[in-house]
């Protein structure tokens, strides 16, 4: 049972899995593996690309679920803890209606690992450099099968 | 450095800056007659910046003189309002 986090969303998007059994296109893959490259700049750039350009609403919020999760670790390496709580926790509640799995996506693992990311922060108030090291989850994939 | 929302946007709210934010730190409160944006929440990319129809977003170090003050204003106000979006 993943521990409710105080996050209010965008109400612009449906969030429904109608859209989970899709493959991730090429760009989609591109911006996951910049996510566990660490390189947390640029899977924004690369998702928020994807999530303007998306014209089925279902979907969106799974873009931007996995783009802030990524901007809230932006923000926990730059020391920004207020940023982490707000976005980190956003997208995270973004993601939660595309538990468990969607576009191949392990979703409720990032859920899982990223919001133990989030409960140390609101805790501690920061974490250290050897925290986020250790930390910081990837997001795990394979191809839809079903 | 954040971006900020200076004083055209007031009694405008025209929210297009709204849908375009990935990270959604653009906000307001019913009875608020601007936007804010959470300068702890932004990170910076400048989507919203052509979606203004009355050019009132600036990155903090390029804010015109006479609207510096917004961007303690845009700070200020996430210290004390419930913000709704």
């Amino acid at each position: 049972m993943t521990r409710e986090i105080p996050a209010r969303l965008s109400p612009r998007d449906p969030p429904t899995r109608a859209c989970c059994n899709r493959t991730p296109s090429r760009e989609m893959l591109r911006a996951l593996e910049q996510f566990n490259r660490g390189e947390y700049w640029a899977q924004h750039e690369t998702l928020e690309e994807i999530w303007r350009a998306e014209p089925d609403p279902t979907i969106r919020n799974f873009y931007k679920g996995i783009l802030q999760i990524g901007v809230g670790f932006y923000h926990l390496r730059k020391g920004n803890y207020n940023g982490v709580i707000k976005v980190l926790g956003r997208g995270i509640n973004y993601l939660m209606p595309y538990a468990p799995r969607c576009y191949g996506v392990e979703v409720q693992r990032l859920i899982d690992e990223a919001s133990a990311v989030y409960w140390r922060v609101r805790a501690k108030g920061k974490l250290t450099p050897q925290d986020c090291a250790s930390a910081l989850p990837h997001v795990h994939w394979r191809a839809q099968t079903d | 450095m954040a971006y900020v929302i200076a004083e055209p946007c007031i009694d405008v709210k025209d929210l297009s800056c709204v849908a375009v934010c990935p990270v959604d730190c653009i906000h307001c409160g019913p009875d608020d007659r601007m936007l804010y944006i959470n300068p702890d929440e932004c990170i910076d990319c400048g989507a919203c910046v052509p979606e203004c129809p009355v050019s009132a977003i600036y990155p903090a170090d390029e804010m015109p003189e006479q609207w510096r003050e917004y961007i303690e204003i845009n700070a200020a106000y996430f210290r004390t309002a419930n913000v709704t979006t």
